[in-house]
């Protein structure tokens, strides 16, 4: 403010000061003007944690990583979330008197504007641009010793792992997909097409080899080392899921290879879920929640009725309304006498009068306000052998490997052949058939089933789904080909002005 | 020395020219002023004569009465003369103010404030931001109310004092509970999502409303409402929504003054004022005529067939009101000072509601020399609130007005065995809470503590040039408490905890603020110039921290230890903003007749992106004073006359501290029992964020007819708001819904007419007549290339081309009746409410569908008020009445939770009244039968979109002067005892309680599952009524003021 500077002088010139408390007052006025700068402007904020600050030293990047895990549980842990892998498979039905949306996604009417279609494809593409982020900024983060740098590298390989287990579930969800490996900054120019589903498995297979070179076999479980992070072992087995969805057998069958005797299948199978059992000898690589940290599982309230959850003395939990999400008929019939994971996944209670199946399998009696202590079990042992026996297609040894996931159903000791309880080629219905059948036996509500029928020939897989809406719904309308996946939300299409393309049949 | 030679002194010293040596004046004008104060012989009196503003008036005519004995006041305001006898009444007059007679009895110095003449608004002045003008010589749009409008009336803040007293100035009292702040806005809604509040200004101090509200309205002189840029472009980039000045007053040198009043009254909510729901023989009716006319199970094995409870009866009560204020003032020529005091207790209309104000003020200016001045204003305030339940403003369902609406009349206010009976023993139905219990086991109580205080300095460095620095620093703390014990073992209330729970937070403002300012004036023959420029520095700090605990093991402790440790919890946040301003002001007025008034703001604010930070803002406005011009001179219709046009730009800044700045937010995680601390992407930032600018025009006529006895002000606004602040949605496959940007333009535009007539004037009777309108056309204009802005769920939209908020959903057209094809209708029974198929597809949907329709606008089309005020010789009787029209709100309280469908009790005027019962009763045509309602289409249709229109007697006061012979004998100056009435009555259509209700917003628009954008508003409060808001209370008071 040159002019009052010179306003200033000029009235000294004048010479009419004849207060010296006139002429402090002016120097006074002068120097306030002087001294401001815009420095005072540039005011950052202390009670929060400034982006432009952030990722100074390792342990910032494992914060951004734990970030990352607890995004996943919050996508998981979310019905909407299981309604649109679980619920569209056969294993479920919604009650058709909740929400329009879930309604809709359960028989297969669901519009590009479903809200949770938006909100699963945000959140998914949410923890990608995180994870992307710390891939980008991971390489400058200053590190002081090999136990820093090792952080640094296992944090990306980590990132990785993640990055690549988004897009596997969204891959199978949506098909074509925008393939973002950079964080997003420029707001204006955010739109980006969809590449083809070989591109994003490509990205998906790289992602998870980088991992493999990066991440441990175990952790040590200290502070920084916590298990229940990405291993190796867990990079390996999903390459070989990742590897199976994708028809690339003899691949997925080496990837898979690495794991078998690095794990074993539990006793009880119902321990699989049991509250607390985490990173149990079978789990490979879990979704942890714990009630005791304002993170426990709450998407089992959803299951439980008030009244199960009353007799069962569980505190808080149990939903009263109409049950959103119930066992189909058909899936209660598919388990043999014996098999004791039927009773480990459903059970009957009385509504008002009528015996009716609920979800039984993620009971945690313990259970308060904060959810209860159940981890979600994403890769575990006996996937790993079904799989591996998908891979490797029909003959003695893949025989044995669905066996020995048989044997323990029936609380047997699983490396002891049972004659009555081992199948065989001679057992009815085609080696595919009788994979798939264990696999929907064992992986009953644990969200395997919609991506499994997707490995099936379309045709297959599409009359398995009419099938089961004509026996839940009886009018529903035929499926074809492009119900396989899901349409892209509306508002990325909208947002992008159409560079996002919809699915066909959309 | 006599005091002939005094007196010789004095009057000497006005022939000199400035250019006199100054020092003996200086040093000799307060010794004079002392000794004239101790040793003044009888006959020979002096003193000041000043205006309401404390300001000297020169010229004014003394006379003794009766004789040809009088002088006139030096420049200074200064006279002295000689009378006769002790017993002599002095004249005072001067044009411009109304003639004030003092009897001398035995006084030496009398001094007196000479009232402006309220029929000469012309010569009012006026405050405008860093100075003062008269009205005459404003270009702009200001309006004022003064001290006068204001004493009588038993209000507790400056809100309620301004409602219906300003043209384009709209304050809806959206919560009705003691100390809850009034919505306020000038001129429409100017913003989407940053603030519409105006900027408040108290003695110089740019703050906000909560300071302005703690403010004892019997300290305010005065109060300047700056609407078009012209007046508010001084305050730059915090002026678009308007600025209110709040000047308090002052004391005035020779007039020592003691002033007591004391207001007592009573407040209820009247019947009429209330919303009306079932008793129990109709609540049992309804519910029969729904069950196909069988008395439902519910009712037949709950209700004794005695039982009516009228639950609003049992948490209204008659709240009182007490207002004790004092204040002293005086001074002498080195010194004046006020002194002032306050003390408010003030209970709400619903049990366990009130507020408690104590605030008090020192205002001292001293002389240093005839060219120095400094001042030292504190103003200190303690306000407590509290009451017993969650607030009406923020709960659904479980405000005690909320649950005394829904609890059905069937239930006793307890069972037989002793617990409160709950809308849960009633199977099936929702288990809403008994006021009861919940004022029995809630506890709120919150306390504000704020200090203005502000130090200034005022230099004369020569004639007409002043410099003036000050230094003021606002602090506020609030603490606040939130305690609940649950009845142990009963069914827990919907929308309370199961467990009891204990929170504590406060929070603490620290702003400081350095203003610089030089003012020139000067006259050169027919030019007269006003110069003003200034250098100003603001630092504002919030800081807040909060600890929650649940689970209390030792009940009644509040202590966050008591509570179950792994329930404790603890947040803190701060914000903090700097703002560096550059101002300049040029008043240049031809003849007196031609004005120009131009100013400019720079302003640099951290809250913005930091390549965006400095911004300069201006105004230029010409005014016409046409009724100078010779060629008016002829007539006498119209005395006064000026034409106004001022066009500038403003801004608004009012976004959270780091809005432009991106950040990690927190999320908890834990590896089986090991937590870990996990961070992620959160608030995305924009270091390219702005200010919103508003370009406003202004085109004003000023007319003073009859000799000024009528005055009308006519103003027309167009004001368009650009660059609005607005989260643009990104494509989520970014990682982000939205980021907060500059996009997008609305506009506001309309009419304030103003009318003040002074119908009778004699020396018994006065009459005065007052009114205002306002009216506001609002428009969208660009939603940054969206068509519309979805926001509740899609019910309420912001559409292009529409009001900033409007209610969307299925138009009703009628009852089906009997014989009606209905096959496209959800319910297809008669009595059932019938839905427009807009696209005729032969169903109907809801309000997402292609049904959906504009059933509502929110904007405030018009507001108005009207004032009057009759005198007779001592008695004066004035009125209020304000109203608006053309908003409507969604009342989801109606539809939603007391609805037909549920057990709840329900609105008998919405619901009950007129509906249809049979082909024989069809009732009247708009109320369905008890089971005609349909809930697919019914969420949010036109049915629940209600008018708020309303009109309101909003006070009538009743004031006694006491006859001076009077009150003389009791040592007093003056005396006056008053009565008033506050809200006696709204006329409305509205279904209950208060039409200028809205729900709270709901704060930032939440991006799914991920950040969200702290305390910018989404604007849901425009358009929503839920739950329903507290009738305002009608107030009776009577009241007493005593002058020693």
């Amino acid at each position: 403010m040159k002019t009052k500077k010179d306003n200033s002088r000029d009235i000294m010139k004048q010479g009419f000061l004849k207060s010296k408390i006139n002429m402090i007052c002016c120097i006074v006025f002068v120097v306030l003007i002087s001294s401001c700068s815009t420095d005072f402007l540039d005011v950052a904020p202390d009670d929060r944690i400034d982006a432009a600050a952030f990722f100074s030293n390792p342990d910032q990047l494992v914060f951004a990583v734990n970030g990352l895990y607890a995004s996943q549980r919050d996508i998981f842990g979310d019905l909407n979330f299981y309604d649109l892998i679980e619920t569209r498979s056969d294993n479920t039905k919604n009650n058709g008197q909740d929400q329009k949306e879930r309604i809709e996604t359960d028989t297969f009417e669901e519009t590009s504007g479903n809200l949770l279609l938006i909100k699963a494809w945000t959140k998914n593409y949410i923890l990608i641009n995180n994870a992307n982020t710390i891939i980008s900024r991971a390489p400058d983060v200053s590190f002081n010793n090999s136990l820093e740098e090792l952080l640094v590298t296992r944090s990306i390989g980590e990132a990785k792992f993640l990055r690549a287990m988004t897009y596997f579930t969204l891959v199978n969800m949506f098909g074509d997909l925008p393939i973002r490996t950079e964080p997003t900054n420029d707001f204006n120019n955010a739109n980006m097409a969809r590449s083809s589903v070989s591109d994003v498995y490509a990205l998906i297979v790289s992602d998870l080899n980088d991992a493999i070179s990066s991440l441990p076999d175990t952790y040590d479980g200290g502070s920084f080392n916590e298990v229940g992070r990405a291993t190796k072992l867990a990079a390996q087995t999903l390459l070989g899921k990742v590897q199976l969805q994708q028809g690339n057998k003899p691949e997925a069958s080496s990837a898979l290879q690495n794991i078998i005797g690095r794990y074993a299948l539990l006793t009880n199978y119902a321990d699989i879920h049991a509250a607390g059992n985490d990173s149990n000898a079978e789990s490979i690589f879990d979704i942890s929640f714990n009630p005791e940290n304002q993170t426990g599982l709450g998407l089992n309230n959803f299951f439980i009725p008030t009244s199960v959850a009353g007799s069962l003395g569980i505190v808080a939990g149990g939903f009263a309304g109409k049950l959103p999400c119930n066992p189909t008929q058909d899936v209660l019939d598919i388990y043999e006498d014996g098999d004791l994971r039927a009773s480990s996944s459903f059970a009957l209670y009385d509504n008002n009068g009528s015996m009716e199946p609920y979800i039984s399998k993620y009971i945690d009696i313990a259970a308060a306000a904060n959810g209860s202590n159940i981890n979600l079990v994403m890769l575990r042992y006996a996937d790993v052998l079904l799989m591996k026996a998908e891979a490797d297609g029909e003959n003695a040894a893949s025989y044995e490997l669905i066996n020995q996931v048989r044997r323990r159903a029936f609380g047997k000791d699983p490396s002891i052949a049972d004659f009555i309880i081992d199948i065989s080629a001679a057992s009815s219905g085609t080696f595919s058939e009788k994979v798939m059948l264990e696999r929907r036996r064992e992986f009953l509500f644990e969200n395997h089933r919609w991506f499994d029928l997707k490995r099936l020939p379309p045709s297959e897989a599409l009359s398995i789904i009419n099938a089961h809406l004509t026996s839940e719904y009886g009018d529903a309308p035929t499926m074809d080909a492009h119900s396989l996946i899901y349409p892209i939300p509306q508002s990325e299409i909208d947002i992008s002005d159409g560079l996002v393309t919809q699915n066909p049949g959309y | 020395m006599s005091n002939k030679k005094h007196i010789l002194m004095k009057k000497q010293k006005l022939e000199y020219s400035p250019n006199i040596n100054k020092l003996r004046y200086f040093v000799f004008t307060p010794i004079l002023c002392m000794i004239f104060s101790f040793t003044f012989a009888q006959q020979a009196i002096n003193g000041i004569v000043l205006d309401e503003n404390s300001q000297p008036i020169p010229g004014v005519s003394i006379l003794e009465k009766g004789t040809n004995n009088g002088v006139e006041t030096d420049f200074d305001g200064n006279y002295s003369m000689d009378v006769s006898s002790m017993n002599s009444i002095l004249v005072f007059s001067s044009i411009g103010f109304s003639s004030q007679e003092v009897a001398v009895e035995n006084q030496t110095i009398i001094s007196v404030t000479l009232q402006e003449d309220v029929s000469l608004l012309e010569e009012v002045v006026v405050t405008t931001g860093y100075g003062t003008k008269k009205r005459r010589d404003i270009t702009g749009s200001i309006a004022s109310i003064n001290a006068g409008q204001i004493d009588s009336r038993p209000i507790a803040s400056v809100e309620e004092a301004l409602q219906g007293m300003v043209p384009g100035l709209n304050i809806a009292q959206r919560a009705s509970s003691p100390g809850e702040l009034g919505t306020i806005s000038i001129r429409g809604l100017g913003s989407i999502t940053a603030g519409t509040q105006p900027l408040w200004v108290i003695d110089g101090f740019p703050t906000d409303q909560r300071n302005a509200q703690s403010i004892n309205p019997a300290d305010i002189k005065s109060v300047d409402v700056l609407k078009d840029a012209s007046s508010t472009a001084i305050y730059g980039s915090r002026g678009a929504n308007g600025v209110i000045i709040i000047t308090t007053k002052s004391g005035i040198k020779g007039r020592s003054n003691l002033n007591l009043t004391i207001t007592n009254g009573s407040a209820s909510a009247p019947k009429s004022a209330r919303m009306t729901v079932l008793n129990a023989e109709e609540y049992v009716q309804f519910h029969k005529e729904k069950n196909g006319g069988i008395i439902p199970d519910f009712i037949a094995n709950n209700w004794d067939g005695v039982t009516d409870t009228d639950w609003q009866d049992l948490i209204f009560r008659n709240g009182q009101y007490q207002n004790y204020a004092i204040s002293a003032s005086g001074g002498n020529e080195k010194v004046t000072y006020l002194l002032s005091g306050n003390y408010v207790d003030q209970q709400g209309i619903v049990m366990g509601e009130g507020q408690k104000k104590y605030s008090a003020r020192a205002k001292v200016d001293f002389k240093a020399s005839d060219r120095v001045t400094v001042g030292i204003n504190l103003a200190p305030n303690i306000t407590t609130v509290g009451r017993k339940s969650p607030g009406t403003d923020d709960s659904d369902w479980a405000s005690l007005y909320a649950q005394s609406l829904m609890l059905a009349p069937i239930l006793p206010i307890k069972r037989g065995n002793g617990t409160f009976s709950m809308n849960s023993d009633l199977p099936g139905s929702l288990p809403v809470g008994n006021p009861m219990e919940t004022m029995q086991n809630w506890e709120f109580d919150q306390s504000f503590f704020s200090l203005l205080a502000g130090m200034n300095l005022n230099i004369e460095i020569t004639e007409g040039l002043n410099f003036m620095s000050s230094f003021s620093a606002n602090i506020g703390t609030s603490k606040s408490e939130t305690y609940y014990l649950p009845t142990v073992g009963q069914t827990v209330p919907i929308a309370m905890s199961p467990v009891s729970s204990y929170n504590t937070g406060q929070n603490q403002s620290t702003s400081w603020l350095n203003e610089n300012t030089i003012n020139y004036k000067k006259v050169i023959g027919d030019h007269s110039f006003d110069l003003l420029g200034g250098y100003t520095v603001q630092h504002n700090i919030f800081e807040s921290v909060s600890a929650n605990t649940s689970e209390l093991k030792v009940p009644g402790v509040k202590n966050v230890n008591i509570g179950n440790s792994d329930n404790l919890s603890g947040a803190n946040s701060k914000n903090e903003s700097s703002l560096i301003s550059y101002l300049g002001r040029l008043n240049y007025s031809l003849k007196d007749k031609y004005l120009l008034t131009a100013t400019v703001r720079s302003d640099g604010s951290s809250v913005f992106g930091e390549n965006n930070r400095t911004q300069t803002f201006g105004s230029a406005a010409l005014g016409w004073r046409f009724s100078e011009e010779s060629f008016f001179q002829e007539q006498d219709l119209v005395t006064n006359g000026k034409l106004r046009i001022s066009y500038g730009t403003t801004g608004s800044n009012a976004i959270p501290s780091f809005a432009s700045r991106a950040t990690f937010s927190t999320l908890e995680h834990a590896f089986g029992s090991n937590a870990v601390f996990g961070t992620t992407l959160g608030n995305p930032g924009n270091s390219s964020l702005t200010w919103e600018t508003a370009k406003q025009l202004d085109i004003g006529l000023d007319f003073g007819l009859f000799n000024n006895r009528l005055n009308i002000v006519f103003d027309y606004f167009n004001n368009e708001t650009t660059t609005l602040l607005l989260t643009k949605g990104i494509v989520p496959s970014s990682g982000y819904a939205s980021f907060l940007t500059n996009i997008g333009s609305m506009r506001n535009k309309g009419l304030e007419i103003t009318l003040n007539t002074e119908i009778v004037r004699t020396e018994d009777w006065k009459w005065y007549i007052g009114g205002n309108i306002t009216t506001n056309d609002q428009e969208i204009l660009d939603l940054g290339g969206e068509d519309e802005i979805q926001n509740f769920f899609g019910a309420l939209r912001r559409v292009v081309g529409g009001e900033l908020q409007q209610i969307r959903g299925p138009k009703v057209i009628g009852i089906a009746r009997v014989g009606d094809d209905q096959s496209a209708q959800h319910l297809q029974t008669p009595g059932a409410l019938i839905y427009e198929d807009v696209n005729d597809d032969g169903k109907i949907s809801n309000f997402l569908g292609a049904d959906g329709q504009l059933v509502g606008d929110t904007n405030v089309d018009l507001i108005y008020g009207f004032n009057t005020n009759v005198r007779y010789k001592n008695w004066e009787l004035s009125a209020l009445l304000n109203g608006q029209s053309g908003a409507w709100v969604y009342d989801f309280f109606l539809i939603q939770l007391g609805a037909s469908f549920r057990q709840t009790n329900l609105s008998k005027e919405f619901w009950y009244d007129g509906r249809y019962i049979d082909e024989a009763n069809p009732g009247n045509g708009i109320t369905p039968a008890a089971d005609g309602f349909d809930t697919a289409s019914g969420p949010v249709s036109s049915f629940g979109s209600v008018k708020t229109d309303y009109w309101r007697i909003r006070n009538i006061t009743l004031n006694y002067d006491i006859p001076k012979s009077f009150s003389d004998k009791l040592g007093l100056s003056s005396a006056k005892i008053f009565t008033s009435v506050e809200n006696l009555h709204t006329f409305t259509d509205f279904v209950g309680g208060n039409p200028e209700a809205r729900r709270a917003s709901a704060g930032g628009p939440s991006l799914i599952g991920g950040s969200q954008i702290g305390s910018v508003t989404d604007g849901r409060e425009l358009g929503l009524n839920s739950p329903p808001g507290l009738p305002l209370p009608r107030t009776w008071t009577l009241g007493i003021n005593l002058n020693f």
